[in-house]
């Protein structure tokens, strides 16, 4: 898979949620988009990432 | 003798030069203006000429300042910057001072949203005064803006944006500009416009407090329709806090990039 332009090797099956977590994303502060749509948080735990998928994940620090 | 439109009105002269019309015509200006040029006044007149005499030592008419804008920028720049309209969202650090630099510029269109009013603490970064303190920053920055002399019509919502008021608000404009506080009004923000406005494109703020190096606050274009400004790390809400001159850094370069976008570059 390809996060950010890196490439991972998923080893299982995984979720977008539990992949956000585990990289240390708080899921109320990223837009993410996988092969090019964006997904929204409501659907992170039902996405589910192979390892043909590309992500971009962008995400936001507070102040304005 | 040389027929030429002085002042948007046709006129014959016998004389050679601008200096020698000026003294015959005896106008009062002190800024001249040779079809769609500021020239200097020992400049020859030709037939044809297309010329504004103006007295820039008092406020001008809109007619004068969208002449003088051509003169500056060139005619095709200012009809691009006139015809586009930026929706911003969120007045503080950032939107304040992006509205006033994309009004200056004479984008033609802001439309400015926030739902909270000016306090003292404002003060330290954000483009008000003391008078303000009360009022909606909708309504305070629109009478600022409004005393610019600039060519910008300027529409407000005083309103908290949620995901369901951003597409009804936001759906005639083609340029949104992300200028909110919060990381999850952010994230909120730039996933509902992304998702639901196909055409829209987002300018957003991440990352600009405290005093590290300004050449740390860059434009990224991280997504086909999502440009991001900021270092990226430096949190308002721990640490030092936000402070002017960097806000004021990362503001303008959104309003740069924003800039852009309206004259069709599309890179950073």
């Amino acid at each position: 898979m390809k996060a950010n332009g890196k490439e991972i090797l998923l080893s299982t099956p995984t979720t977008l949620k539990a992949f956000l977590t585990e990289q240390g994303y708080n899921i109320e502060r990223v837009v993410v988009e996988k092969n090019g749509a964006i997904v929204t948080n409501e659907h992170f735990e039902h996405t589910q990432l192979s390892n043909d998928d590309r992500i971009e994940i962008v995400h936001f620090v507070g102040g304005g | 003798m040389k027929t030429l439109t002085l002042n948007n009105t046709l006129y014959q002269t016998l004389t050679t030069t601008y200096d020698q019309l000026k003294q015959t015509t005896q106008i009062n200006a002190n800024h001249l203006i040779v079809n769609g040029h500021s020239q200097p006044w020992h400049t020859d007149i030709h037939s044809g000429d297309e010329v504004l005499m103006i007295d820039n030592r008092a406020p001008l008419s809109p007619p004068i300042r969208r002449a003088l804008y051509n003169a500056r920028y060139g005619k095709d720049i200012m009809d691009k910057l006139q015809n586009a309209s930026v929706a911003i969202c969120g007045l503080g650090g950032l939107g304040s001072v992006i509205a006033i630099a994309l009004a200056r510029v004479g984008v033609g269109h802001l439309l400015l949203i926030d739902y909270d009013t000016v306090d003292a603490t404002n003060l330290a970064r954000q483009q008000y005064y003391l008078s303000d303190i009360g009022r909606y920053k909708t309504d305070a920055l629109k009478a600022h803006i409004e005393q610019m002399g600039t060519l910008t019509t300027i529409d407000t919502s005083t309103t908290k944006l949620n995901e369901e008021n951003i597409v009804p608000l936001l759906a005639n404009y083609s340029i949104i500009c992300e200028a909110l506080d919060a990381p999850e009004m952010k994230a909120m923000l730039v996933n509902t416009a992304l998702t639901h406005l196909p055409d829209a494109v987002v300018v957003s703020g991440s990352g600009m407090a405290g005093y590290a190096s300004g050449n740390l606050i860059q434009c990224k274009q991280l997504l086909s329709r999502l440009y991001i400004v900021g270092d990226g790390t430096s949190e308002g809400e721990d640490g030092i806090g936000l402070m002017a001159p960097r806000v004021g850094l990362c503001a303008h370069a959104q309003a740069t990039q924003i800039m852009r976008l309206i004259l069709n570059e599309k890179t950073v």
